[in-house]
């Protein structure tokens, strides 16, 4: 486990409904009386867990035997009222022995700390103290309920990781650098998505400075923001990233030196170009990606370019090779060129 | 004092998986807020291992090697509390957490 709907056998699903809910109904059901005759009452704890809430694939058989086990909590807690307290503990993502391979891990471990609005995975003492909490006279007031203690794993619909747009709910503070063909799809993104908060535009001629962002993107509603030659004032508008889509091929060391400049502000890049910044290990010499990875690791930044660049290798090119191949929908010319990231990340 | 009503000084509890990972967690934490604790699993060792950190703490620990699977080893749990300490006031239910590989 976790295994595919379909490999889930009846056998699987019978074993889980034991393993949860059958062996917690024997052990109250053997408990109960000696607790009430020699203690006079008491406190039981299940352990059912946050699968018996969230949806992921491959639970079917573990989150429904858990959802079982949170149910016969709260009727248990009813039936067995007022002298036998029923509660359940629900841990989230617990680094105990059986999540050994995920603490090893990052690739494994980084998602599940992502997908966790606290930050981190669990402790086994984070439930000792929720197990402590239920069974003493400080949780004697309640009964029939789940303790989801999981770093708020719970409130999220699904366990994947979600974009970071979703993160804080805080729009993310972006400045436009360029407002060509494709900085201008971009700027009328930032203005009008309300996951962005546009802070300031860079252009490259002078009779675009000065002009209202919202009249370089084509939109009615000036934004306030004026645009300007000057990097240096964009960078003082403090944006969380810089989407830079100023024309880089015919003016590289221009380019990768406005990228040094914004990195080293501590400000994230998202570039459309040049190309080959989507991977330039062994393929540009050393000594220019250096100064790039050394900003973007003072700045504690990354840059990202995904070659969204239009021209030859991304419209002409592809379309020259579709020709021949017609029944291919996508051609690899263009998937190399957009979908390679790029980050120089400390 | 609010700590106070979070010790379980002289209530006994069991529990069940208690040979590692959380329910060994469980089991050590009653103990130290003053339990004593009639520890289950099906791996004798990882008990033993157990019951040393729980004496360790100054309480009592009493080691039931038992397969839940079946229920008559659930009862003879229940009832080795009784024997052991004379009392039962906790029960901690922990069954195997999903493990990512097969197991």
């Amino acid at each position: 486990m976790p295994a595919p709907l379909l490999n889930t056998s009846t056998k699987d699903l019978r074993d889980a409904f034991t393993f949860n809910v059958t062996t917690a109904h024997a052990l109250t059901a053997a408990a109960v009386p000696l607790m009430l005759e020699h203690s006079g009452g008491g406190s039981i704890i299940n352990i059912t867990s946050t699968m018996a809430r969230l949806s992921a694939r491959g639970f079917a058989a573990y989150g429904t035997a858990k959802a079982a086990l949170a149910q016969y909590t709260r009727l248990a807690a009813l039936d067995l009222a007022p002298r036998i307290r029923v509660n359940a503990i629900a841990p989230g993502s617990i680094l105990t022995s059986a999540l050994e391979i995920v603490a090893s891990n990052d690739a494994l471990r980084d998602p599940m700390e992502k997908a966790t609005p606290l930050r981190r995975l669990g402790d086994p003492l984070d439930i000792a103290a929720a197990a402590v909490y239920l069974a003493s006279q400080a949780g004697s007031f309640l009964t029939g309920k789940t303790l989801e203690v999981d770093g708020g794993l719970t409130y999220r619909t699904s366990i994947s990781p979600s974009p970071i747009c979703e993160d804080s709910g805080m729009p993310i503070r972006v400045a436009q650098v360029g407002t060509g063909n494709v900085g201008g799809h971009a700027l009328t993104e930032l203005i009008t998505n309300p996951a962005f908060e546009l802070t300031g535009v860079w252009v490259s001629s002078e009779a675009k400075a000065g002009k209202d962002a919202a009249e370089l993107a084509g939109l009615d509603t000036p934004t306030g923001i004026k645009a300007t030659n000057d990097l240096d004032a964009v960078l003082a508008t403090k944006p969380e990233c810089a989407v830079y889509t100023a024309m880089a091929d015919n003016r590289l060391m221009e380019a990768l030196e406005d990228y040094r400049r914004i990195l080293a502000a501590g400000v994230n890049v998202v570039g459309s170009g040049p190309v080959f910044l989507q991977y330039p290990w062994q393929v540009i010499p050393d000594e220019l990606i250096s100064p790039l990875q050394a900003a973007a690791e003072a700045g504690q930044a990354s840059l990202y370019v995904n070659g969204i660049d239009p021209g030859f290798a991304n419209d002409l090119l592809p379309l020259a090779l579709a020709a021949p191949a017609r029944a291919s929908s996508r051609s690899a010319a263009w998937r190399s060129s957009t979908t390679t990231p790029t980050t120089a990340r400390p | 004092m609010i700590l106070d009503r979070f010790r379980l000084d002289d209530r006994v509890a069991v529990v069940t998986g208690a040979g590692r990972g959380l329910g060994a967690a469980m089991a050590l934490a009653f103990a130290e807020a003053g339990a004593d604790v009639v520890i289950a699993a099906r791996t004798q060792s990882q008990l033993d291992e157990m019951a040393e950190q729980i004496r360790a703490t100054g309480r009592r620990a009493h080691v039931v090697v038992a397969d839940l699977a079946h229920p008559e080893e659930t009862a003879k749990l229940a009832a080795g509390a009784i024997e052991a300490f004379g009392k039962l006031d906790i029960v901690v239910t922990t069954s195997a957490a999903p493990c990512l590989r097969r197991c």
